[in-house]
């Protein structure tokens, strides 16, 4: 830990303003894909902010502040996730088996709200091993194929894959009438 | 993001406005925090050497009790190779915070070394974790035998037992962990399958 007097801004410190800034809410995003429970989030999202300020000491451009903190963030959470398997052997699932998994069911209210949508999102990302899931939060982000495989190191080709697989997940969820989310 | 349909930006607009609650920590927070939370990590690899302490204390208590040299190597032996256990335990596989380069790592390359890194110590496991036991097991069985005649009609044939059931317990372990080891070197060679461009090269 750097020796600082109190009120004194380093680098490091101005650094993690910077990106809190531009990713604050996105980093809440992505721990709320990570853990669904609301006390775990917020231990999720400390543990988060810890790693990406001490990251930022070591922060020499050789990436963009975006491919960091979300490496960082990511990483983070995958090591979170890992944790909790050990802990609770819960299983995962892969985006093939995802996209097999039945449609919305019958009777189910086709216009149910943005809540209960966002809920169904949520539910299928907290399926995912930490590779895919780290797919699917780019994609919803709207962070480009190159970037998403720039942070995750995952190859274009990969990506475009997984990202062809998650639009269809996606749809079969969301297909009807296009009144979710309204 | 290519072919990109109304449903697509529907979907991520939906996403990308929900309700935060808009956490976060001021720097002050986040210093506290880092050494609380260096501090918690260690209390985590300290729970689980507990089971050493106890093994440790054991030995520790017949070693001082006992008056037979042979036991008493045997005894501190055996702590001796507890003790090494732990530390390789604590230097190789301990729980440890994001290391501060953690940025450079894609997320493959990172889960891929920490995969690695548990894959190298299951393979190593002779070296660092049955090898320093075995001392402190033979000169123990071996003082076993010589020292309560009485109570063993058969010393030679306590031995040999023990010796065997010993020598299967470590196999078993071996196996155990060589079983595990492969199928972590399987989820690494999926990951590296995973990096390889569309040239078919490694990135």
């Amino acid at each position: 830990m750097p020796d600082v007097a109190p009120g004194q801004q380093t680098r490091q410190d101005n650094l993690f303003e910077e990106a809190f800034a531009i990713y604050g809410a996105a980093l809440e995003r992505l721990a709320r894909a990570y853990e669904a429970e609301r006390e775990a989030r917020r231990d999720l999202l400390q543990e988060i902010h810890i790693a990406l300020w001490r990251s930022f000491a070591g922060f020499d451009n050789r990436c963009s502040l975006r491919t960091w903190v979300y490496r960082v963030a990511h990483n983070t959470a995958a090591s979170h996730v890992n944790r909790q398997l050990r802990m609770k052997k819960q299983p995962v699932v892969g985006l093939e088996e995802l996209t097999k998994m039945p449609e919305r069911a019958e009777g189910e209210e086709a216009n149910a709200g943005r809540r209960h949508s966002l809920d169904r999102i949520f539910g299928m990302i907290q399926k995912l091993g930490p590779l895919d899931r780290q797919v699917m939060l780019a994609y919803l982000e709207g962070i480009d194929a190159a970037s998403t495989a720039e942070i995750t190191g995952l190859s274009a080709r990969n990506v475009a894959t997984k990202i062809h697989r998650i639009k269809n997940v996606l749809a079969r969820q969301f297909r009807e009438g296009g009144r979710d989310g309204q | 993001m290519d072919s990109e349909s109304s449903e697509d930006r529907r979907i991520r607009e939906l996403w990308q406005s929900q309700q935060t609650e808009g956490f976060r920590m001021s720097i002050e927070q986040i210093r506290v925090g880092a050494d609380k939370f260096q501090r918690k990590i260690a209390w985590r690899n300290a729970r689980e050497y507990a089971a050493a302490l106890i093994v440790v204390i054991f030995f520790g208590f017949h070693f001082v009790r006992t008056d037979d040299v042979l036991l008493r190597t045997g005894f501190g032996l055996a702590i001796a190779g507890c003790l090494y256990v732990v530390w390789k335990l604590h230097s190789k596989g301990s729980a440890r915070p994001l290391p501060k380069d953690a940025g450079l790592a894609s997320s493959v390359e990172f889960q891929r070394n920490e995969l690695a890194r548990q894959r190298d110590l299951l393979k190593s496991i002779w070296r660092w974790y049955l090898g320093p036991m075995i001392p402190g097991l033979a000169v123990l069985i071996a003082a076993m035998s010589r020292v309560n005649p009485g109570h063993l009609q058969r010393p030679g044939l306590f031995t040999a037992i023990y010796t065997i059931a010993a020598a299967a317990l470590f196999l078993g372990i071996a196996k155990l962990n060589s079983r595990a080891a492969l199928r972590l070197q399987k989820r690494i060679d999926e990951l590296e399958n995973l990096e390889v461009d569309d040239r078919g090269r490694p990135k």
